[in-house]
Formats: structure tokens, sequence, C-alpha cells
């Protein structure tokens, strides 16, 4: 074997296995981010939805690395209609199609994403749910493809990936989001009432003085004017 | 268009609500409203007379962290992940890099120790071709380290346990 072979074939499967962990480090921060694991004192959103992004990135491009090592590899020796159309390879077609279906996955997410603004919200969540069959149908392309599967430092990020994705699923899962819903919603009806600068609730609460609520009290200088 | 409920817009938001006292010019002296303005004013200088005591009374909210620290917090954050992917990729290549070495190295230590007595090498793997040569099996360790069983024969790689040690699938 050549030293060239064993570089590019490393480099393959050290690839994989860095983009395998950025990946799931970035499904931990996005259910983070649904789940609302955040602090605005010590851990707010805003440090979540950078750090989401970021990893997404970062794994988008060691995944890059990976398909690259794997087609310049001159002993595998697959074309590029191996590597991007799914169970026409020789090795493992089941396998890596799952691979194969997950990146175009991932570039539909990331369009989804980039036309968020056109797509709507409800579509973009709707298309992002897809990440987490991003993840498992990564997972089961490693596992099943892999050829370090069977050592221990494999098997123990697959282990620990799994259990620490599958644990902040459960607990989206049993976080049902009409409850989340009705917590947004109570928070942005707080923030409505603290956008009345006198209005009646505000008035009755703090003060106990009942004024007569006006025409366009959220907009007193409208009614100054009229 | 639904919006996002989970956005984090509260930092480029200004502030929606102000408190009365603070306000210079309380639209409530136009016209009709007049006639409660002085009840008003009795019950914003109940309210300040009220406040110290409860401030002394409600436990202090914990400050928001500001946006300026949060970004430099992820600045950081991203330095770091940089520097911590590529030492993951490096550490990956030298895991990846000494399987292989274990493996091709005990592949030749088996090889070598099975060729005088390919026989009984083959009746306690089990399989049924007994031509285990070194050039052969050198060839096939390489095949199995790069998870290619699969090319050409499905199993017998995998059926030869005393001959790749660590079978890779």
């Amino acid at each position: 074997m050549s030293i060239w072979e064993s570089v590019t074939w490393n480099v393959a499967r050290a690839g994989g296995f860095t983009a395998y962990v950025l990946l799931t480090l970035a499904v931990v921060v996005g259910l983070a981010l649904s789940t609302q694991l955040q602090s605005p004192s010590r851990w707010p959103r805003l440090i979540n939805s950078e750090l989401h992004n970021f990893l997404t990135l970062l794994s988008t491009i060691f995944m890059v690395v990976h398909v690259l090592a794997v087609w310049i590899d001159p002993f595998t020796r697959f074309g590029w209609n191996e590597i991007f159309i799914p169970f026409v390879g020789h090795y493992r077609p089941i396998w890596m199609a799952l691979g194969i279906v997950a990146l175009y996955l991932g570039i539909a997410i990331g369009i989804s994403t980039w036309l968020r603004q056109r797509i709507g919200y409800t579509w973009w969540r709707r298309l992002h749910v897809l990440t987490l069959g991003i993840y498992v149908l990564v997972t089961v392309h490693g596992i099943g493809t892999g050829s370090d599967t069977q050592t221990w430092w494999a098997l123990g990020i697959y282990v620990v990936s799994i259990v620490l994705v599958g644990s902040l699923f459960c607990r989206r899962l049993l976080d049902p989001a009409g409850k989340r819903k009705q917590q947004a919603r109570a928070q942005a009806s707080v923030r409505k009432n603290d956008a009345v600068p006198y209005g009646r609730s505000r008035v009755q609460n703090s003060d106990g003085v009942t004024a007569p609520r006006i025409n366009n009290q959220r907009h007193p200088e409208i009614a100054h004017t009229r | 268009m639904e919006t996002n409920p989970y956005e984090y817009d509260s930092y480029d938001k200004p502030v929606a609500w102000i408190p009365q006292q603070n306000q210079s010019h309380p639209p409530y002296e136009s016209r009709s409203d007049r006639t409660y303005t002085g009840q008003q004013q009795s019950a914003q200088v109940q309210n300040q007379k009220l406040q110290p005591a409860a401030k002394a009374q409600k436990p202090k909210a914990p400050e928001r962290m500001s946006k300026a620290r949060a970004l430099n917090l992820v600045r950081g954050f991203k330095k770091g992940l940089v520097v911590a992917s590529i030492l993951s990729f490096a550490s990956f290549s030298g895991l990846a890099a000494y399987h292989q070495v274990i493996t091709t190295s005990s592949n030749t230590s088996s090889s070598t120790q099975t060729t005088p007595a390919s026989s009984t090498s083959s009746k306690s793997s089990g399989s049924s071709s007994t031509s285990s040569s070194s050039t052969t099996s050198s060839s096939s360790s390489y095949f199995n380290q790069q998870g290619s069983s699969n090319f050409g024969s499905s199993s017998s790689s995998s059926s030869g346990s005393s001959v790749s040690g660590t079978s890779v699938s």
C-alpha cells in the first residue's frame, strides 16, 4: 500500500468522524434551542443560535473533506456517479446510499435556511425537522459503512452521540410544543402589556387607579394629534 | 406570515414600556383626558412613595447578559471550536492510522506464523480454502482495512478470524 493511499483513506475516515462529531454537536445545540435550554443571564439564546450555525458550517466543511478524500482515494476508485447517485456504488451500496441521501437532505435544509425569509417560518421549521432524519441516516451510514466501527473509540463516539441526541430528543418530546407555544404567547402578552404605557391593566395593577380606556390608547400620540 | 416565537429579538428591539414617572410629556394633558390627570398625578406620588418598600420586598432579578458580551463569548467559542475540530481531525487520523498499523502488523505476524502450516490454520479458521500465502493475506488485510470486504468475496475475510486479528466491518 502506498503512502498516498494511506493518506487519502485516513483523511476520509478522520474527516467523516470529525464531521459526525460536529453534526452531533450541531444537533444537540439545535435541540437545546428548540427546548429552550438557556438562561438570559448566563447562557442567552444568542449563543446557542450562533453556535448552532457555526457547528453546522464546520460539519459541512469536514463532510466535504470526507467526500473529496473518498473520491481521490486511488484504492476505492469511486467515480462521481458512485459518490452522488444512491445505489450505484460497487461498495456497500445501501449504506453508502444512506450517506448520499443525507447529503442531499442537508443541502435541501441549507437552501431552506437560506430562503427562510421567502418560504416563511412555518415551512422552514417543517423542513428543519428533517435534520433529525439526517442525523439518523448519517449514524447508520457510519456504522454500516465505516471500517472502524468495531474499534473502541468509534463505538464510544457512536454511543455518546446517540445517548446525547436521544436524551435531548426525549426531553423535546416530553415537553410538548403546545406548552412551549403557551409560554411564548404568555411572554408575548406580557411584552404587549408592557408596551402600553398607560394601559388599564397596568394602571389597575400597579397604581390602583381605574381610568377609562380611551381610543388609540396604545398610541396616545395619535389621539393627541387628532 | 407566522413569525418565529423563539427568535432572540429582545436584543434588537427597543424597550417598549417606559415607567410613567420618567416620561416627560404624558399624553393625558390633552383634551378630555385632563379630567383624571390629577388622579394620575396623585397615584404617581403614591407610587413614588411606595416604590422603595416594593424594591426592598422584590428579589432582584438576574441581569440579562448584554449583546456585546454574548457576542464576545460566541467569538471565543468559535475559535475554540475551530481549534478543537482541527485537533480532533488530527487525532482521528492518528487513531485510524494506528488501527491500520496494528491490523497490518497483526496480519503480517499471523501470516508468517501460519505460512508453514497453512493446513492447520485453515482448519482452525474453518475456511474451505487452504491458500494463505503471505502475499494474499497482506492484500486481503488491506482490503479488510479499507472496509471493502464486500468488493468481491462476501465473507471469506471475516471468517478468518485468526488471520485478521481485529475484524473490520
